[in-house]
């Protein structure tokens, strides 16, 4: 994806930026008290990224993608991973079967990942052989099997959750796959007013129907105004500087990042920085995309993308802590001046 | 592409404020930096003698370099205009409109940037304003401090006391002697003092040859004080003995004896005063008067040999005290009265005896010159005068030239070593002499060689003989 000539219509951003609002709205109708997570789910979807979504059972991690691929009106597929779930049930097989002349051959039988959005729901039960059997589907956006690539359908989501706890018998994922995921996102449990909301209004805890529904053309054409969305020169160094930033010994690495980061992020996550930061803009409504923009996508990007070293663990330092150091220490502006000289970062100021 | 636009005009704006913040920081900088080393140089130009500070007034016009380097300092470091462009936006809260504006045409979006106000640039002013100040006031300080704070003095000052005090007191030795003068002497103080004054670690071979030059002159003038002070005391203690003896034996003496004894008083009166005090005093100068015409009564002599004596004794006085200051070395004998004359050896003189019909003037010479003229070999005492007598003829005399026998030795460079052995040498018994004195003889290892003896030997054989014939009474050979 190139940087668009030109800046999106104002006509046709407020119409994008009307629909994905009504998503919103809808998903948060859905799932309640999780309007932030809704955001940034949408934004995974707008910058067509998979989600990693964590948290513990029963936080509503399922029904958030469920209730999206419904919003959305896109073909929704399920996997429930198992140790013993192998790559066929995934990707499909071919099967022997009759011809109408009485001939017997070999038919492909897609497997659940020919969908739009396929939930793999507890990915880290499957073992490494069946979880790498999506780094083709997630990066290439298409399968091969017995030397035939098959294409996904478009758009192609993967939604996957883990649970952070009974790690017993599971097997985490590794760095290779976690960077194929656009967001990790923590899924938590809402506070008293919302779980109060929804043991009122949800009877066995059923969500309601959407009211709305995005069509395939408005996504399509809520993608083709998001394409359009500027990254400004300086926005995109800004971004470029964060993620050099995350590697120990860079020039503008924090005693943080040196002190706990083993491996920083790869260029993949500042490509994903970049897209899920127009599709922010997007949904704030501006053609342009600003500072604020990174800084909202930016622990998303890349949290699960930082590989801390032990002493991280040992003194309770998580990725999320490291980011939010780096955020504070760049300055966007790369002003470059003296430390005695400053310039107010509002007017007025 | 949107150079007229607010924001271009805003970013402009604040980049140029930028510019101006980040020039006034590196001139301050600067200018402290400055002044600081041009304060230095200046403490250094007043320390260092010889070198004038006046001219590094000058360094003022260095401020101006100062605030080119720092303009053109300030311009490296201004943020680029994209870097301005987003302190505007985010400033402003646009959203990367700003941003973008710079870098695409935003059409319908050009309405909708927002006003833009710049905002403020800070400086922390305080420390580089402090630092520029106490720069500041530290040039004032190295022009203003008086020189004599500035000076380069000696941390260790030549240890000279002891010798200066020294030459103090010789000076005043000296000046309270009138051996030299008031004024030379004042002269030579001020010399003193102004090189303990200038003695310095730095320089002290200076000093020491300043210290020197003064002791050397100290000394002079005492040695010659010291060399005319015992003349005079020599000469006044020779005319107050023979004034003495003259006291006690004017009667006894006829005329000549009598003028001759006045003639030599008058002279070593004439000698003594011709040095100065204390022998020019008008009573000596009127016994010399008496002396000279004869008429010295005997009361007149004792008066004199008196005065000649206190005399004496100043003039001993002073060479003591010279001596104790170090200026002069005289040994025991010379200050004591080694030349000490007894008026009654004269008087026995005079009287006829011993002095072999000698003149009376020629007489009173000799014992004036300590030489009483009797003494000898056999008799008389030890620093009695050598008399020569008539000297011998060598009229008539011949050597008779003898041969002496040939050492049977060989020479000492010519021996060669054959053997060690622990009993006696087997020396070979020498041939016999040919003839000679030493031909009956048979010493060291055999007989000597004969050798004509040359006639410019002759001279040291003759006094061989002649030592042997007044020792031994018998001549080996005759001549």
């Amino acid at each position: 994806m190139t940087d668009a000539p030109s800046l999106p219509e104002p006509d046709d951003l407020a119409g994008a930026t009307a629909l994905t609002d009504r998503a919103l709205d809808q998903l948060g109708r859905l799932l309640l008290g999780q309007a932030d997570l809704h955001r940034m789910v949408l934004v995974g979807i707008l910058s067509r990224g998979h989600i990693l979504l964590e948290g513990v059972p029963g936080v509503g991690k399922t029904a958030l993608i469920r209730g999206l691929g419904r919003v959305l009106s896109l073909p929704f597929g399920r996997i429930q991973f198992t140790p013993d779930l192998m790559p066929g049930d995934i990707l499909g097989t071919h099967i022997l079967q009759p011809t109408a002349t009485g001939e017997r051959q070999m038919a492909f039988q897609p497997g659940p990942i020919f969908t739009n959005i396929l939930l793999a729901d507890e990915i880290n039960r499957a073992s490494p052989k069946t979880q790498s059997a999506l780094l083709e589907a997630m990066q290439e956006r298409s399968v091969t099997l017995l030397g035939q690539t098959r294409p996904l359908p478009e758009p192609f989501f993967v939604m996957a959750s883990q649970n952070p706890i009974e790690l017993e018998g599971t097997y985490p994922l590794p760095e290779a796959q976690l960077d194929r995921f656009l967001f990790k996102l923590r899924v938590t449990a809402g506070d008293v007013a919302v779980l109060d909301e929804i043991i009122t209004t949800r009877r066995r805890g059923e969500p309601p129907e959407p009211t709305w529904t995005m069509s395939a053309d408005d996504l399509a054409r809520v993608f083709a105004v998001m394409d359009r969305v500027y990254l400004a020169k300086a926005v995109s160094r800004y971004i470029a500087r964060l993620v050099a930033a995350t590697h120990a010994g860079a020039a503008e690495a924090t005693d943080l990042v040196g002190q706990y980061v083993a491996y920083g992020a790869s260029p993949r996550a500042a490509i994903a920085m970049a897209e899920s930061a127009r599709a922010s803009a997007l949904l704030a409504g501006r053609p342009t995309v600003g500072f604020e923009d990174v800084r909202r996508v930016a622990a998303a990007v890349l949290n699960h993308r930082l590989i801390l070293n032990y002493k991280a663990r040992f003194d309770g330092v998580d990725a999320f802590r490291v980011v939010d150091d780096l955020l504070g220490s760049l300055d966007e502006a790369e002003l470059d001046l003296p430390a005695d000289v400053q310039v107010a970062r509002e007017a007025g100021a | 592409m949107a150079d007229r636009q607010p924001t271009h005009r805003a970013a402009a704006s604040l980049r140029r404020r930028i510019l101006l913040i980040l020039a006034l920081r590196w001139t301050v900088r600067l200018a402290a930096a400055w002044c600081f080393a041009w304060g230095v140089a200046v403490l250094v130009c007043r320390a260092v003698p010889g070198m004038d500070a006046r001219p590094l007034v000058w360094g003022l016009a260095g401020l101006a370099p100062c605030a080119a380097g720092a303009a053109a300092l300030a311009w490296r470091r201004t943020p680029s205009p994209r870097a301005v462009r987003a302190v505007l936006d985010r400033a402003s809260r646009s959203g990367g409109l700003v941003m973008a504006e710079a870098e695409v045409a935003l059409g319908p979006w050009a309405s909708r940037v927002p006003a833009l106000a710049v905002p403020a640039v800070h400086w922390r002013l305080k420390p580089a304003t402090l630092a520029l100040l106490a720069a500041v006031a530290f040039v004032v300080f190295s022009f203003a401090i008086p020189q004599r704070f500035v000076e380069i003095t000696s941390s260790r000052p030549l240890q000279v006391a002891d010798e200066v005090a020294a030459l103090a007191e010789q000076l005043q030795v000296l000046e309270e002697e009138q051996i030299l003068a008031a004024e030379e002497a004042r002269s030579l103080e001020q010399s003193l003092k102004q090189t303990a004054e200038q003695a310095a670690g730095e320089d002290p071979a200076k000093t020491w040859e300043a210290l020197d030059h003064l002791q050397d002159a100290v000394r002079t003038a005492a040695a010659v004080a010291a060399e005319t002070a015992l003349g005079q005391r020599e000469a006044a203690g020779k005319a107050e003995a023979l004034a003495r003896a003259l006291a006690a034996e004017t009667d006894g003496l006829d005329a000549a004896t009598l003028a001759a004894a006045m003639k030599e008083l008058g002279d070593l009166l004439e000698k003594a005063a011709k040095d100065g005090p204390p022998l020019d005093d008008a009573a000596l100068k009127e016994a010399l008067a008496d002396c000279q015409a004869g008429d010295l009564a005997t009361a007149e002599c004792m008066q004199l040999a008196d005065r000649l004596a206190m005399a004496g004794e100043i003039l001993k006085a002073r060479l003591l005290r010279l001596q104790a200051v170090n200026l002069i070395e005289i040994d025991a004998l010379k200050l004591g009265d080694g030349w000490a004359l007894d008026p009654a050896d004269l008087i026995a003189l005079l009287e006829g005896q011993g002095g072999d019909g000698m003149e009376p003037d020629l007489l009173i010479q000799a014992w004036l010159a300590g030489v009483p003229g009797r003494g000898g070999i056999s008799r008389g005492r030890a620093d009695a005068p050598l008399i020569q007598g008539d000297a011998s003829s060598a009229d008539g005399l011949e050597f008779v030239e003898t041969v002496l026998p040939p050492p049977t030795v060989a020479d000492l460079k010519e021996s060669h070593l054959l053997g060690v052995t622990l009993g006696a040498p087997s020396v070979e018994s020498g041939g016999p002499g040919s003839g000679g004195a030493l031909a009956p003889s048979s010493a060291g290892a055999g007989g000597a060689r004969t050798h004509r003896v040359l006639p410019k030997h002759q001279p040291a054989v003759m006094r061989y003989f002649q030592r042997e014939g007044e020792g031994a009474g018998r001549p080996a050979a005759s001549p």
